[in-house]
């Protein structure tokens, strides 16, 4: 289990992370969300121990990640890895082997043979997506108990995307491990993580199961045969209303209920409840968390 | 193994073929030079030979081990000013501590196994020219070596702890340059000092026996060492316990040797404490941005600075100018644009009236005013 109590961090005079409070829980994939410059990053430096801890408590189980020997259970995949121009997969290997005394070789061989990388061409030479697999490769051979990918799928083909989730699950399931992963692709997350932390201006807003469970966000799709504009929707609060032709498609929170009869006050002439997705309800939730009105 | 155990073997095999075209061409460069140098030499005439031998190693030697003590500790810590690197070396399950003391004993590793080649080439050569009639001792590389090694560790460590100062590579490197004209600059201005009162034709002359001077600016010691090992060999019987002998005759005499090596063991054992605290303590996010520690820039530019306009207070006005116009310049690579902070401009504005006030006195000295006005 992660504990972050009262954590700040500062660029200078310019603060990054504000009060952020939360607990990600061990056998939980965490989704860390939040625009360009949120603080995405500069959080998990602050949780794998590359950043000092300036204010609050970062604490796995008990002990901080100041302590070089709790860093044994913590991996910290950057979203611009190091290697260097001599750099292949062969040489990471010994690198992460003697970093890592846990590094398990054969399942970093089986995940570089499985990308068909060669282990012998230097990893300059790859493409981003190549270099991206050869560090997934990495950081399932290290197997540990915490692991925080920043950008995970960045530049990540789907087939290698769905590889690399279906492995996360798997090592969940079996270890018990705790993963944070940001993503700007948030669709991407949407299908595997238990929770979301939204970042937003300094501050952690969202740290429950905001999407699947509790969100009270509704989209309908509504069918007017003789046409319909946007002046219809003007005594309605919704979160957004998009009008292709005859079609009107709105998202609303609230009452279930209640949205359903203001929207049946309409007279549509066909009404139909689509699923909302995770990229429509962080949209949404940003919005409400900076004031933000309706979108149109 | 521990954590420490595997990084140094892992680092150490990592910079092999680093340290062995180091360690060689040091090596191949005190061989060289010292065959030159005989070449020249009427063979045959052993204390030509010998002569030449010792000469080649000390000036070239000497000059090439300074040079690794100021390369090698960038090339060791220079990774750590890398935010890239920094992700994987501070996230990893090494301490900052460990990271920090494989790089500064694989760095004294590297300066160590250059200088033994390098003893072991040149005691090759010596046994060599011994079968045709050389009379070469050859305790006199060890002890040689021995005291390079000592003095360039000295430098190194120094050196190690001002470029982990910096936030980035570049910034380093002006340290290491900065710290090693101060003691230059210092020593000057203090032999002026001396000097003021006495007329213009013996402070020329002064300042032309100071020009030729050591300065005992910290890398100046090897150089300074060696050359008095180089005097005490052309004096002794070569053999050990004789050199041993002058080496005590002549440390009691230069006694401001001795008192500078003091200074500067005292400060490189100073220096490793605070290398190895300010890297531990070091700020990440802080790389590649202004090097704002107090022992950077802060201290640097003013120290170098001043110390420079003092020792220059006789010359012609654009000197010491110019030296202004440098701390100018110093202080936009500090604040990496020409937005200056206040703290810049008082600095300057003190060495601008450093620079009146001593062009004054100097005016005043130079055409008697003072002593008439002090009288």
């Amino acid at each position: 289990m992660i504990t972050v109590k009262d954590v700040w961090h500062s660029f200078d005079t310019n603060v990054v992370l504000e009060d952020v409070n939360f607990v990600a829980k061990d056998a939980n994939v965490l989704g860390l969300v939040g625009i360009n410059g949120s603080g995405k990053s500069t959080l998990l430096r602050v949780l794998s121990g590359v950043y000092q801890i300036q204010h609050g408590e970062v604490l796995y189980e008990d002990r901080s990640p100041a302590d070089a020997d709790v860093r044994k259970d913590i991996f910290l995949l950057p979203d611009d890895p190091y290697f260097t121009n001599q750099s292949t997969c062969r040489n990471l290997l010994d690198l992460y082997k003697m970093l890592y005394p846990q590094f398990d070789a054969n399942t970093y061989k089986e995940i570089i043979s499985y990308f068909r990388l060669d282990p012998n061409k230097p990893i300059r030479s790859f493409s981003k997506g190549m270099r991206r697999q050869t560090f997934i490769a990495l950081a399932f051979a290290v197997g540990p108990k915490y692991m925080l990918l920043d950008e995970a799928f960045d530049g990540l083909d789907p087939l290698a995307r769905n590889a690399f989730k279906q492995r996360i699950t798997e090592m969940v399931k079996e270890k018990g491990s705790t993963v944070i992963v940001s993503s700007h692709a948030l669709k991407e997350l949407a299908d595997f993580c238990n929770e979301y932390l939204l970042i937003d201006r300094k501050h952690v807003i969202y740290s429950e199961n905001i999407i699947k469970e509790n969100a009270k966000v509704f989209k309908y799709q509504l069918i007017f045969k003789d046409g319909v504009d946007s002046s219809k929707f003007e005594g309605i609060k919704a979160r957004s209303v998009q009008i292709v032709g005859i079609v009107a498609t709105v998202i609303m929170e609230g009452n279930e209920e209640e949205v359903k009869a203001k929207l049946q006050a309409l007279s549509p002439d066909i009404m139909e409840r689509i699923d909302v997705n995770f990229e429509e309800a962080f949209i949404g939730e940003r919005g409400r968390f900076q004031g933000g009105g309706v979108v149109r | 193994m521990s954590a420490f155990q595997r990084y140094i073997r892992f680092h150490l095999k990592s910079i092999l073929v680093r340290e062995v075209v180091m360690a060689l061409l040091m090596a191949m460069i005190a061989f060289t030079w010292g065959a030159a140098k005989i070449g020249r030499s009427q063979f045959g005439r052993s204390a030509n030979i010998e002569n030449d031998i010792y000469y080649g190693i000390i000036t070239v030697v000497a000059f090439v081990a300074v040079i690794y003590a100021f390369i090698i500790p960038v090339l060791e810590f220079a990774p750590y000013k890398n935010r890239r690197n920094i992700d994987l070396w501070f996230s990893s399950p090494l301490s900052r501590n460990d990271i920090f003391r494989v790089g500064y004993i694989s760095g004294l590793i590297q300066l160590a196994a250059s200088l033994l080649i390098s003893m072991m080439t040149v005691s090759a050569k010596m046994i060599v020219f011994n079968t045709q009639g050389a009379d070469f001792n050859l305790a006199m590389p060890s002890v040689y070596f021995g005291v390079l090694l000592l003095s360039t560790a000295v430098v190194y460590t120094i050196n190690c702890f001002l470029f982990i100062c910096a936030n980035s590579v570049v910034d380093g490197v002006i340290y290491l340059i900065f710290f090693s004209l101060i003691p230059g600059n210092i020593a000057k201005f203090i032999m002026l000092f001396r000097e003021k009162t006495t007329n213009i034709r013996e402070l020329v002359n002064n300042i032309n026996e100071m020009l030729t001077r050591k300065y005992y600016a910290h890398y100046e010691l090897p150089v300074v060492f060696t050359a008095k090992l180089d005097i005490a060999n052309i004096d002794a019987d070569k053999r050990y316990n004789e050199v041993l002998n002058y080496l005590d005759s002549w440390l009691g005499e230069t006694y401001v040797i001795v008192i500078w090596s003091v200074i500067w063991v005292l400060a490189a054992a100073a220096s490793l404490y605070f290398a190895s605290r300010v890297f531990s303590r070091m700020k990440s996010e802080k790389l590649g941005g202004p090097s704002d520690l107090l022992f950077g820039y802060t201290i640097l530019i003013p120290a170098w600075g001043y110390s420079k306009i003092l020792s220059q207070s006789t010359s012609i006005l654009v000197s010491p100018m110019f030296t202004l116009v440098v701390m100018f310049i110093g202080y936009v690579i500090y604040r990496k644009g020409v937005k200056l902070k206040g703290i810049d401009w008082l600095m300057l504005g003190i060495g601008a009236v450093i620079l009146i006030v001593s062009q004054v006195i100097s005016f005043a000295t130079e055409t008697n005013t003072l002593s008439q006005f002090l009288r």
